[in-house]
């Protein structure tokens, strides 16, 4: 799991350097992204099932990149693409016109649901938690405006 | 603010940001943010309707007329380094003048370029370390960095030449396929599908997934649909490129497992 970890940041790395994010965004968003994935192997360790565990490493980068976007001053883009690029499901995507290039079609609809429902658990984590953040802003926003006047 | 400036220069830089920020993968709702608060610290009312090829700015101009301007964005890469100093300049809008302000925004789309051996290094590693992610070993990991390479090369070569998205993903899908079944046919691996994977996970359309979420929520419907349209024609290309080669490969007699 440790190997899985260093070559998970890695991989983070290689994508802020592909969208040219430089500097302390790009360390932050690297070590975000390798404890994202982390946690997606973990849940699915101890059995969870595949949504719950995507949904759960969705909401952790979300967070993650919602808090790099704050304290840095910097559009949320900047830390979520690269950390979220990993976790899109690609495998599954591959598998289902690999399983349709054979002529398997019961496997590829297997996995082409499963490519969905990893897609809607993502999203799903992501709605969560930029919702908790855009109401916490506003708050915010509204308590200073109070204190102005 | 001594300095006034006429409603035809605001309106010229107004669209030159918001191009300059939508071209570099930015959500469409955050660019007619930042095209209305320019506007504003410049003392017009702004109004903006943005789609992913155009933007139209209209402003209320001081001898009660209305004036427009259409901009067309007919390339789009990705620099969000570009988008990170856009965004940092205009919430400094305030120590600047409009030509300060102006110049400021011409250099940033002048420099800070992806220079192309970061490109290639980035890939590189993208495609070694998911082989080991995806749950290969050294020799996935090698042949990973080996199909990270080409498949950097070919779509920088197809990009020089202003090919359209489709074909470029298309030829990263089949370079990187190649590289693989090369690797499989020399009886070098046994794990082919997850070095394909792994490299195109380069590819994979994580930039506009992401935009098109944070547009729907929004509530920019059209931009996120359309957005969304970029994600399943990318996603078929780059399926139709591995299919290709996968098939050629495996009607001459190889295996992929």
């Amino acid at each position: 799991m440790i190997i899985q970890f260093i070559f998970s940041i890695l991989s983070v790395i290689g994508f802020t350097i592909i969208f040219n994010v430089r500097g302390k965004i790009a360390f932050w968003s690297a070590l975000g992204g390798g404890i994202g994935w982390i946690i997606y192997l973990f849940t699915k360790k101890i059995g969870f099932s595949l949504g719950v565990s995507f949904f759960l490493a969705g909401s952790w980068i979300t967070f993650v990149s919602q808090l790099i976007a704050i304290y840095f001053k910097t559009p949320v883009t900047s830390a979520l693409i690269p950390t979220l690029t990993p976790l899109v499901p690609g495998g599954g995507a591959y598998y289902t016109m690999f399983y349709l290039l054979n002529e398997d079609y019961d496997l590829a609809l297997t996995k082409g649901t499963e490519t969905i429902v990893v897609c809607g658990a993502i999203i799903l984590g992501f709605l969560t938690v930029s919702e908790i953040f855009r109401l916490y802003l506003l708050r915010k926003k509204r308590i200073e405006k109070i204190k102005k006047q | 603010m001594g300095y006034k400036c006429s409603e035809y220069e605001v309106l010229e830089l107004v669209s030159f940001v918001g191009k300059l920020y939508l071209k570099n993968g930015a959500e469409v709702y955050k660019t007619e943010e930042i095209i209305c608060n320019v506007g504003q610290h410049f003392g017009y009312n702004v109004e903006t309707f943005s789609t992913l090829t155009c933007i139209v700015v209209s402003l209320s101009g001081r001898d009660k007329e209305y004036r427009s301007k259409v901009t067309r964005i007919n390339a789009r890469d990705l620099n969000i380094q570009k988008l990170h100093l856009v965004n940092k300049l205009t919430n400094e809008i305030d120590n600047y003048t409009y030509k300060d302000f102006y110049r400021e925004i011409l250099k940033i789309n002048d420099n800070y370029f992806l220079e192309f051996h970061r490109y290639v290094i980035g890939c590189i590693i993208v495609g070694i370390s998911f082989g080991i992610v995806f749950g290969g070993g050294k020799p996935e990991a090698i042949t990973g960095g080996f199909g990270g390479l080409f498949l950097s090369l070919a779509t920088s070569l197809f990009n020089k030449y202003n090919i359209n998205g489709v074909l470029v993903n298309i030829a990263g899908g089949a370079a990187c396929t190649t590289v693989a079944c090369t690797a499989t046919y020399l009886g070098y691996t046994t794990k082919t599908s997850i070095i394909i994977v792994g490299c195109l996970m380069i590819l994979v359309p994580g930039l506009a997934f992401a935009n098109s979420m944070r547009d729907f929520i929004a509530g920019d419907l059209i931009a996120g649909s359309s957005r969304l349209m970029e994600v399943i024609m990318i996603a078929t290309s780059l399926s139709v490129g591995v299919g290709l080669v996968a098939k050629i490969f495996t009607l001459m007699g190889g295996v992929i497992y």
